[in-house]
């Protein structure tokens, strides 16, 4: 329980459900499987193990972000920049 | 402030997990439906608490208990301020963090990890919310 | 020399929200509907953040204009990087009829009170589409205007700025202070992380009327209509050429 990696983890998946918010294909579906990868994990002990899993996780997150910018930008493009959008 | 905050605790935990929390939150509901098809089987999710008296109201189903005062708050109140999270509403820790999470959103301030993890009843968030943003009665 | 810009951010409906008319035809569904920072606002904030990396700017503050919903914009904003913000408190109301001219005499009467040498802004918003705002702003502060930016420079307190215009660039240099409105390629824009979304709320938020900035919000136009574009004509499914053929007959295409 009182590991000290555990804040790590806890700011990870605030991080993540937080993101969850806008995806695409909803929150609650975004959520499932969340919670499910980090309950895949939950018997990992070894810091090691635990901190190459927070650094996938941290490039999931970048991920997410640049998958939500590009979606805003290639709309914005196709509304404004393109004369006629099919 | 407190039945807001409360709200927020059982919004949080009814809406991440629809099939569970939701089964957990309302099992006394379906089980009292459940007793008239005679296939009443508690799930493992339900509480120690919640399921004891459950297996009681399915026997005494038909005869119909006696009914007092208390075995009414008891049955309808088993959720109440002094709840835990994880001993007796089923929660994990995961939604745990994410109630701390609802609660931040709603009183718009960060609750440091250290503190967060801490906070285990509805009661004690009010507690907590109320010493951190100077409220006294 | 340290700057001090001022970023101008719109609270409008999300761009992946399907917009819905009022029945009344008096506007659009707004109630219950989500909400977020104007697309092009957001280059704007970017821009501005960017330029105080770069040690140019030494201050930002993000303004926004309407119901007290703004102020979550304005935290986003913040989030991104603004230091501080305001918040000129427009009732739900009366910010349906406020347009760009509106605006932009708040917007001027804040730079000249908050000394700013910047106001950046996006080219327009996504909801009214006018485009206007950015340019009456630097009519009223008689200040020289960069539209449509792709990429600005400062050096000095000389601005040069890549504009883009119909089928290519335009290069241009001006003195500060000057207007800026952002373009889509001018950058790509951070998003607000949850940590920084919890930092900005410990930044200053202020309030004010538009009153107290000697505005008249009076608006000189008013909205006779507001339609759905045509729709679409459904397709058919045809079986086999021969039914294809006679239906381009019967549509005249052959």
């Amino acid at each position: 329980m009182a590991n000290p990696l555990r804040g790590e983890v806890v700011k990870l998946y605030k991080n993540l459900l937080y993101l969850g918010r806008e995806y695409p294909k909803g929150e609650i579906y975004f959520k499932e499987r969340l919670k499910k990868a980090f309950m895949k994990n939950k018997d990992v002990t070894d810091p090691e193990k635990i901190k190459e899993l927070i650094a996938r996780g941290e490039f999931v997150v970048k991920e997410i972000e640049a998958l939500y910018y590009l979606r805003k930008y290639r709309a914005m493009k196709q509304r404004y920049y393109e004369d006629d959008p099919k | 402030m407190a039945s807001r905050a409360l709200c927020v605790c059982v919004r949080a935990a009814l809406r991440p997990l629809p099939r569970r929390s939701v089964a957990a939150l309302s099992g006394a509901v379906c089980r009292q439906r459940s007793t008239l098809s005679t296939h009443a089987q508690p799930t493992p999710l339900l509480s120690k608490q919640v399921s004891s008296y459950l297996y009681k109201s399915c026997r005494q189903y038909s005869e119909g208990p006696p009914l007092t005062l208390e075995s009414i708050a008891e049955r309808v109140l088993y959720l109440t301020v002094n709840s835990h999270f994880m001993k007796d509403l089923g929660l994990d820790s995961l939604d745990q963090v994410e109630i701390i999470m609802a609660i931040e959103d709603e009183f718009g301030f960060e609750i440091p990890d250290a503190d967060g993890e801490k906070l285990m009843t509805p009661q004690e968030i009010v507690d907590y919310i109320a010493d951190k943003q100077d409220v006294y009665e | 020399m340290a700057l001090r810009a001022l970023v101008g951010v719109k609270r409008v409906i999300d761009y992946a929200v399907k917009v819905r008319v009022k029945p009344d035809k008096t506007g659009v569904v707004t109630d219950g509907v989500k909400h977020s920072m104007n697309p092009f606002c957001e280059i704007a904030v970017e821009e501005a953040v960017r330029l105080k990396e770069k040690k140019i700017v030494s201050e930002i503050i993000a303004v926004s204009c309407g119901p007290q919903q703004c102020q979550e914009t304005i935290r986003t904003a913040l989030a991104m990087g603004a230091d501080r913000g305001i918040h000129v408190d427009v009732s739900a109301k009366d910010s349906e009829t406020l347009g760009p001219f509106q605006v932009s005499k708040i917007l001027a009467a804040l730079a000249k009170k908050e000394n700013a040498n910047m106001v950046i802004l996006g080219k327009q918003a996504i909801d009214d589409d006018c485009n206007q705002t950015g340019q009456m702003t630097a009519a009223l502060l008689d200040w020289p205007q960069a539209t449509f930016a792709s990429e600005v420079k400062v050096e000095g307190d000389k601005l040069t700025v890549v504009r883009e215009i119909d089928g290519g660039l335009e290069t241009i240099s001006m003195n500060l202070p000057a207007v800026v409105t952002a373009d889509l390629r001018l950058n790509e824009p951070r998003y607000a992380t949850l940590p920084n979304i919890m930092k900005a709320k410990k930044k200053k938020i202020e309030s004010v009327k538009p009153a107290d900035l000697g505005v008249d919000t009076a608006s000189r136009i008013q909205i006779l209509s507001v339609e759905d574009p045509p729709q679409r004509q459904a397709g058919v499914k045809v079986e086999t050429v021969e039914d294809l053929v006679s239906k381009l007959k019967e549509s005249g295409c052959i």
